[in-house]
């Protein structure tokens, strides 16, 4: 009896829990997009026009996380602060934030159940024990538009400012799941074969890469493997391969899965949510180009600005892996990480990675864009003093490409 | 600034003006210098481009160091390269360099690979002599460089081609993409194996001494030819499916060899042909030349070679191609066919018996004697059609072995192999009839394929940041027919077999920030006494322009000293040939 009443209990709890989801007020949703509403953030001691520098470092020290406040005092680095921007995603990521979020949950296998589109889940809760797996939807379902095309550079520049590689890049990522319709046009072409996204990278130079191109496939499901294929010029085939997630991407200060913050498998970590915080990020240049500065010039040095952060923490669940763990600063009207903090395994800070996102008003061609428009990435490796940086050349978003643009047999067309 | 008008007017006009300056120019180190120039006038980007138009490219010094034995040391290559690779957007959403339009083509894009390279060792022609197979010390001393006539160096010194040139074109209302012009057609899934990767022959004069030492797109003889590649994409469950075809209109050419002492770097055996009694080298049978062409007229009619293959993808992975190829035999296969065959005169009269060959006509034999005596061999360079199926795949298993399973193998119908039911007989100085050496032909199917295996695979204690991409590779072949009756091409007691297995294993990974790359590989055929090379190369990059090569390859048999037949070129052809190459590239 007491056993059968515990369940009825149980049923009623569920049932209530569900219904409070399925109630998630639209107002905390609306603060989520547009927390700088009611007023930008100010603080007196880091008014727009402040400079911190290693001479005035103190009124930071609030705002920055100690790994960062170390490298200003240390005079890594220095920047100027400027007033928060409001980077709203598209407003119709929002609307569908707002319709489905409610009936988004966790299976019991860590997969996302009844996700359509938008954020999956826009509140987060500290008490609640799945709140950091949950942020790592958020992220693997950020706004990054439907299509992303880059033209840019990948340096690994040591602590003298040389460039010791140089990769030039043309990079895509264009999604074909879980996006919003947008007037009433469904854009997610490849619901049938459960595929979330597809990237091309094609290099541009130097001469001895020039032409190497690759085809990844990341699916719906985190379970699933990506597919890989590799087009290499001096063997002028495609090939299938398997990319290791936790191996640095071309010895560089970058493992495969660090690209834009965590571009790796929700299961590969052991998520915390470890709160929000209000800090001072390199968010909203009025550069469609980031400008790097500091020592070795790793550092971006545009104006920071004070912004609502959402900080987790990655613990990876494989062995032998470089990091004991992670902590990643999400900006929260993106969703997007700006600086994700790396320890190696002893929990030394190793490696600070900044990802850069520009105000859109100031990059040409995307001036109407309501994306987290990428400006820029560096990654600076304190152990092997490296820095592994992307300089943008160009961006584009949402400009639609041929059905077939990611068919292998393209790129074998392609293939030179 | 230009407009893009302006710029497509100019890039084209610029493409043309290279066109011919690489035509004519003759090579010289002056152009060289022009091209450094050129680059420190630049901002230092790696490449050039100019609106739609980019040309990139290296330069390259390769010194190749022979030792077969420790203390003996001895220069064989000294090779300088000039590439350069222009590339332009000619047509660009259906509008030709900026101001014509062209409905129905969305996009065009024009290659073009120049190649210049200078042997500067037949300006110094070091010796020692040139051992040959089957090194049997100084009686099998071929030559040296000097020995060559300054003719014969001069024709060997330069080389200035355009290796590739061709446009892609990229329809607009239908999936359809068509390359013209010079190119290389590389189909198939295996590294370094030709079963599928046939179309296009090798070019042996360039580097024949074992793996790895050159890439094959340097070795690779690029043809005119006419490819299209069709998008299907969905069909059924089948994802990207597509269909690609090649016609090779008539430009057709075999292997080409390189003997001794001319080539050091090419097969080891001096030429077969020299000892003429009208002078200078025998020639073959209707004007046939070994590694040139055959019996046939380099025409569409008699010349072309065609392929098509179907590839796409299962719902579970499985990537898969059908092929099917109709071409001639280029003989750079590993296979021991033969491309020469050995032809009897054909006489008017009735045939006369002799001896013991009751059955061999003695008026034939004096026929094919008297040819000799005028300077021609009794046989003709042969390269026929070959019916060719073929089927490649791979598939991803990253739950159980963590690796791309790859294999591709090929069916072929009637390849050439020497017959020694077949002699070609010739009258010795006592009017005797006496086998020539050469042989007539008989034709077998043959099978060969692979299984391949690439994983990367963690060695924390060499590298903590890298996997090491390990690749393996079993291949066999298989002759159905009786081989007891087959001569081998190596040396008269080489043997045909019905199987032959060749292991590959290579691993590779990155050091230093990208900068320093290994390589290390070894090759084992276990049916000819475990001939195998191990070679190892590391790129360094001093810079990111500049690259610094180090690769030694290593020939050997096991625990065994004698002749070892082998085709693939590992230890028994090419067991004293270990090799040092320092290798400098410049690229922008």
């Amino acid at each position: 009896m007491v056993r059968a009443c515990s369940n009825v209990f149980l049923i009623l709890a569920c049932v209530m829990s569900q219904s409070a989801w399925a109630e998630l007020p639209q107002a905390a949703i609306q603060q989520t997009f547009y927390p700088y509403a009611a007023g930008t953030p100010f603080v007196n001691k880091l008014a727009p026009g402040t400079t911190i520098s290693k001479d005035s470092w103190e009124a930071a020290k609030d705002y920055l996380p100690p790994e960062i406040l170390d490298k200003v005092q240390a005079g890594e680095l220095a920047f100027a602060v400027q007033e928060t921007t409001n980077l709203p995603v598209s407003e119709e990521y929002i609307q569908a934030t707002k319709q489905y979020a409610g009936q988004v949950k966790l299976g019991a296998d860590g997969e996302l159940e009844g996700y359509v589109s938008g954020l999956p889940f826009p509140v987060l809760n500290i008490q609640d024990q799945q709140a950091g797996l949950k942020a790592a939807w958020n992220l693997r379902h950020r706004d990054f538009g439907d299509v992303m095309q880059v033209w840019n550079t990948f340096r690994l520049v040591t602590e003298s400012g040389s460039a010791e590689r140089e990769i030039e890049n043309y990079y895509v990522v264009a999604y074909g799941m879980h996006r919003p319709y947008v007037n009433g046009a469904n854009p997610n072409k490849w619901e049938h074969d459960g595929i979330l996204y597809k990237e091309f990278y094609h290099i541009l130079a130097p001469f001895d890469l020039k032409n190497s191109m690759s085809i990844k496939i990341r699916y719906v499901r985190d379970r699933l493997n990506d597919d890989n294929w590799l087009y290499s010029p001096a063997s002028r085939k495609i090939r299938k391969m398997i990319i290791k997630q936790d191996e640095a991407s071309y010895d560089s200060g970058f493992l495969n899965e660090d690209f834009l913050g965590y571009w790796g498998y929700v299961r590969a970590c052991h998520w915390k949510f470890l709160g929000t915080r209000r800090l001072l990020a390199p968010v909203g240049a009025k550069v469609s180009n980031t400008t790097f500065g500091g020592r070795g010039n790793w550092y971006p040095v545009d104006p920071w600005e004070l912004r609502e952060m959402i900080v987790l923490e990655c613990t990876p669940t494989a062995l032998g892996h470089m990091y004991s763990k992670r902590a990643l600063y999400v900006d929260q009207q993106m969703f997007v990480p700006v600086y994700v903090l790396f320890y190696d395994q002893d929990g030394k800070h190793q490696k600070t990675l900044f990802e850069l996102y520009g105000n859109p008003k100031f990059n040409p061609g995307n001036e109407h864009i309501r994306v987290p428009v990428w400006i820029g990435e560096t990654m600076i490796d304190y152990e092997e003093k490296l820095g592994s940086m992307t300089v943008m050349a160009k961006i584009l978003y949402n400009v639609p490409l041929p059905d077939d643009f990611f068919n292998l047999d393209r790129v074998l067309a392609r293939g030179q | 600034m230009l407009d893009r008008k302006e710029a497509g007017k100019h890039a084209f006009g610029l493409w043309l003006l290279l066109v011919r300056l690489f035509a004519f120019l003759p090579f010289c180190p002056l152009f060289f210098t022009l091209v450094v120039l050129l680059y420190h006038s630049t901002n230092g980007e790696a490449d050039f481009t100019y609106g739609p138009i980019s040309l990139s490219g290296n330069l390259q010094t390769q010194q190749i160091l022979r030792h077969p034995e420790p203390e003996k040391w001895s220069i064989i290559q000294q090779r300088n390269v000039i590439r350069l690779r222009l590339e332009y957007d000619w047509i660009q959403d259906g509008q030709a360099f900026g101001y014509l339009s062209i409905p129905r083509v969305r996009r065009a894009h024009l290659v073009s690979l120049y190649r210049g390279s200078y042997d500067s060792v037949y300006d110094f022609q070091p010796g020692p002599r040139q051992e040959a197979f089957p090194y049997r010390g100084r009686l099998r001393r071929d030559g040296k460089l000097s020995d060559l006539t300054r003719g014969a160096a001069d024709a060997l010194r330069f080389e200035s081609i355009f290796r590739e040139a061709y446009s892609d074109i990229e329809f607009a209302d239908v999936p359809l993409t068509l390359r013209l012009g010079r190119q290389m057609v590389v189909w198939g899934e295996s590294d370094n194996l030709r079963m599928l990767d046939r179309t296009n022959a090798l070019d042996t004069t360039w580097h024949s001494g074992g793996l790895g030492v050159e890439t094959w797109d340097d070795l690779r003889i690029p043809y005119w030819t006419i490819k299209a590649l069709y998008s299907f994409g969905r069909v059924g469950s089948l994802i990207d499916t597509y269909l690609e075809t090649y016609w090779v209109p008539g430009h057709w050419v075999p292997a080409k060899i390189g003997f001794l002492p001319g080539r050091p770097w090419g097969v080891p055996t001096p030429n077969p042909f020299v000892g003429s009694p009208t002078g200078g080298n025998f020639r073959l049978l209707n004007r046939t030349v070994l590694g040139r062409r055959g019996d046939y007229t380099k025409d569409p009619g008699e010349n072309s070679q065609i392929g098509v293959r179907i590839g796409a993808m299962t719902p579970q992975g499985l990537t898969f191609t059908f092929n099917y190829l109709y071409q001639r035999l280029s003989q750079d296969d590993g296979m021991n066919t033969t491309s020469l065959r050995g032809r009897n005169q054909r006489v008017s009269r009735a045939f006369g018996t002799v001896g013991r060959d009751r059955n061999v006509p003695v008026e034939i034999a004096r026929a094919n004697t008297q040819l000799l005596a005028n300077g021609i061999l009794p046989a003709e360079a042969y390269y026929p059609y070959v019916h060719t199926l073929g089927v490649s795949a791979s598939y991803a298993d990253s739950t159980y072995t963590e690796g791309v399973w790859r294999m591709e193998m090929i069916y072929e119908f009637g390849k050439p192999f020497a017959d020694k039911r077949k002699p070609i007989f010739i009258l010795d100085e006592h009017d005797a009839v006496i086998p020539s050496g050469f042989l007539g032909v008989k034709k077998s199917d043959a099978w060969q394929a692979f299984i391949g295996l690439d994983r990367p695979t963690w060695i924390r204690a060499l590298n903590r940041r890298t996997t090491f991409f390990v690749t393996s590779q079993l291949f066999w072949q298989y002759i159905p027919e009786g081989t007891s009756r087959f001569q081998g091409q190596i040396s008269p007691t080489d043997k045909v077999r019905n199987w032959e297995v060749v292991g590959t294993l290579a691993a590779s990974t990155v050091y230093m920030r990208g900068t320093l790359l290994p390589l290390a590989f070894i090759v084992i055929d276990p049916i000819n006494y475990y001939s195998s090379q191990l070679t190892w190369i590391v790129d360094y990059y001093v810079t990111p322009s500049l690259i610094v090569r180090l690769a030694q390859s290593y020939f050997f048999v096991p625990g065994f000293g004698g002749q070892v037949d082998e085709g693939w070129g590992l230890g028994g052809l090419y067991r004293r040939r270990d090799e040092t190459v320092l290798r400098v590239t410049y690229q922008f």
